[in-house]
């Protein structure tokens, strides 16, 4: 019980600290007094000690059991393995935010260290942006969902965490994609505070591009481990839903992904300050959004958290981000203006451009087709779209941005003349291929025979990038040593042309498993077989398991040399809750994806056999794109900033 | 009890939060200007 105090303690001095930080932060950075700014800034990082302090005796009041504690007692219990007890930390409602707001404590400070670059006025409001976002979270948990309540009668035992929560996935997955969501604050609260203080230069870009990259790059993992984990869990044979959770994802990492291409278009030519911010803005908005929705239940999904009374108070913390956001835009709207000229349509400011439109159409449909079971049912019938609304909608975009990918990294800066129509014969050629090769192979799908050869094309120009520069360092004299030492002077570039080809593979993978999917459900006696797509698989028998804290019905089928063992688990524990163990036999050329449905009464066994062709192409798609984001910003070293006026004479910045 | 730690935290932390206060009780003008 001393625990839970404790716990309640530091949540509650965290949040005066937060307050404080941000009240004075702010009037600090408006009097542009060195010492109180100093002062703000430190009562983040005590905050942020705090957050800490909190999170340690919440894991510690887990590890002892204390069921004194009510999350405690409602995550978890004895018999769950002791990882997957740790894991209960962010397995609830109020434990999830609370992890939530570690991140952004830890991010936070971190990004307040580095940015004594920025000069202290902008950093103060960063302070202040930062202390008053976190000061929200600790007003809910400290009094509206706690996470160290305490239960009047201390029961023996817990009821233990959901059984879908109880994988290995949930070690590696809600950690990641908290992490990613809650990171998102971090490049916001720079835009706010460049334009609080009227530094619309790229200033905020430099600094807080790797703070966005490190979002992006968590909420990339996030997104794929999500879709691991559908996809090993789950077992409905897929990764990816379309369910609303999916979608809040997906958004903000879409509107981010526009950001780190727009960005580099105002750091090179200074054009599109305003759309930047927007957009940073957005990325924002779409995770206070998309937390909104999973904790407050409003819309349907299957793992949203509980209904809970949190909902009210962050829709309206939504309200008053998107009044602060829109304000401050409108505010500093005359500073945002570029005097410039449009650049020519077809150049490489054109292509990033274009590829924004193209994100911000995708995420419109997102974003309409999950909020329309809330606007529908405001106007008295509910309607819910599935994933044939996404793909009818969304696909054409996402070939465009394909197609796109394909051709931008080869237009130059400000004109494309010749050098650049010619260079496009390679990735035609690549597209000309695949395509020629598959409607040989008798496919006659559209969006199949667009979206494979538009991902190889893709692949073939970043190819030809890399080829290139290895023909530049030989040119100039230089072997193989000299060329990587070519790239990795341009990390940042060549980085980015590998988390294109990382999508390029994801997306064949996702192309073909979601067009080349065959499924057989069937019944079997033991002994009896079941062929599909080539492959032969032999039901052996059933057996039954009793582990500690469940039993499981276990299917044995003999595949080849290999022996797959589909189970189906229940929890007597929880009220004989049973979920579905699925067995997975994995090539790089398909997956053998086999479901126990049900157990007969004649001894029969009824089963769901998929064959998923390229399935492991999406981990290793995203295994590159996450190599490519590490290897081209690892090491590099914090540019000082130069202002794009310093950098590049007006008469070229106007051009 | 929670009260109670917490005051006793932020009494704790007093010393890093303001320790710029303490070393510099009055701003310079340099500081000012900054």
């Amino acid at each position: 019980m001393i625990l839970a105090y404790l716990g309640a303690g530091a949540l509650l001095a965290g949040l005066v600290l937060a307050a404080f930080s941000a009240l004075l932060s702010f009037w600090a950075g408006r009097t542009e007094s060195g010492v109180m700014i100093q002062v703000g800034r430190r009562a983040f990082y005590a905050t942020a000690a705090m957050i800490f302090i909190a999170s340690v005796i919440l894991e510690t009041a887990l590890l002892t059991h204390d069921f004194s504690v009510a999350y405690v007692t409602e995550h978890s219990d004895l018999s769950t393995p002791i990882a997957l007890v740790a894991a209960a930390f962010y397995g609830g409602q109020e434990g999830s935010l609370l992890y939530w707001v570690l991140i952004l404590g830890i991010l936070g400070s971190a990004s307040l260290l580095a940015s004594a670059v920025l000069g202290p006025r902008l950093a103060a409001y960063a302070a202040g942006v930062m202390a008053a976002i976190v000061t929200f979270f600790l007003f809910v948990l400290v009094l509206v969902a706690s996470p160290f309540d305490v239960l009047q009668i201390t029961p023996p035992d817990g009821l233990g965490l959901n059984p879908v929560l109880r994988d290995g996935g949930m070690l590696i997955h809600p950690p990641v994609v908290l992490a990613g969501f809650a990171s998102f604050a971090v490049p916001f609260s720079f835009a706010a505070a460049a334009l609080l203080a009227g530094r619309t230069d790229a200033a905020w870009i430099a600094h807080t591009r790797r703070f966005a990259l490190v979002a992006w790059g968590l909420q990339s993992t996030g997104l794929v481990l999500g879709m691991w984990w559908a996809y090993h869990v789950l077992g409905w044979g897929g990764y990816w839903g379309w369910d609303p959770v999916e979608n809040v994802a997906l958004m903000p990492w879409l509107a981010t992904t526009a950001y780190l291409h727009s960005s580099q278009v105002q750091e090179r030519r200074g054009r599109l300050r305003g759309w930047n911010f927007g957009l940073v803005i957005l990325a924002f908005l779409l995770v206070v959004f998309g937390t909104f929705i999973v904790r407050s239940g409003i819309v349907p999904s299957v793992h949203t958290f509980a209904v809970s009374a949190i909902g009210p108070w962050f829709l309206g913390f939504l309200g008053a981000c998107l009044l602060f956001s829109v304000g401050l835009l409108a505010f500093r709207s005359g500073g945002l203006k570029s005097n410039a000229e449009p650049a020519p349509a077809v150049s490489r400011e054109g292509a990033f451009a274009l590829q924004n439109l193209l994100l911000i159409g995708v995420i419109a449909v997102v974003f309409w087709g999950t909020i329309l079971p809330l606007v529908s049912g405001l106007a008295g019938q509910e309607r819910v779209v599935g994933a044939a609304y996404y793909e009818r909608a969304a696909g054409p975009l996402f070939a465009a941005i394909l197609l796109l990918m394909a051709a931008g990294p080869l237009v130059p800066w400000r004109h494309a003349g010749e050098p650049f129509w010619r260079s496009l014969r390679w990735p035609a050629t690549a597209f000309a291929i695949l395509l020629v090769a598959l409607i040989v192979a008798g496919v006659r799908s559209l969006p199949a025979l667009l979206a494979v050869p538009s991902a190889f094309a893709v692949a073939s120009t970043v190819l030809y990038e890399y080829a290139r520069a290895i023909g530049r360092s030989r040119l100039t004299g230089g072997g193989m040593s000299r060329a990587l030492a070519f790239v990795a002077k341009r990390r940042r570039r060549y980085g980015g042309y590998l988390a294109h080809l990382g999508l390029a593979v994801l997306v064949v993978g996702l192309a073909a498993s979601h067009f080349w999917q065959q499924e057989r459900d069937v019944t079997l006696q033991p002994g009896q077989q079941v062929s599909i797509g080539g492959y032969t698989l032999t039901y052996a028998g059933v057996q039954n398991r009793e582990l500690a804290d469940h039993s499981e019905l276990v299917a044995t089928m003999r595949f080849g040399d290999q022996t797959l063992e589909p189970a189906r688990a229940t929890y007597a524990g929880l009220g004989g809750q049973s979920l579905t163990h699925v067995a997975i036999s994995t090539t790089p050329v398909a997956d053998v994806y086999v479901v126990l449905a049900g157990m007969n009464s004649d001894g029969s066994a009824s089963f769901r056999v998929l064959v998923n062709p390229l399935v492991s192409w999406i981990w290793t798609g995203g295994a590159i794109i996450i190599l490519g984001v590490v290897l081209g910003n690892a090491g590099a070293r914090r540019a000082a900033f130069v202002p794009f006026a310093a950098r590049v004479p007006s008469s070229l910045g106007a051009s | 009890m929670t009260l109670l730690v917490a005051t006793l935290l932020l009494f704790a932390a007093g010393p890093f939060v303001l320790w710029p206060l303490i070393r510099t009780p009055d701003e310079s003008p340099e500081e000012r200007a900054a």
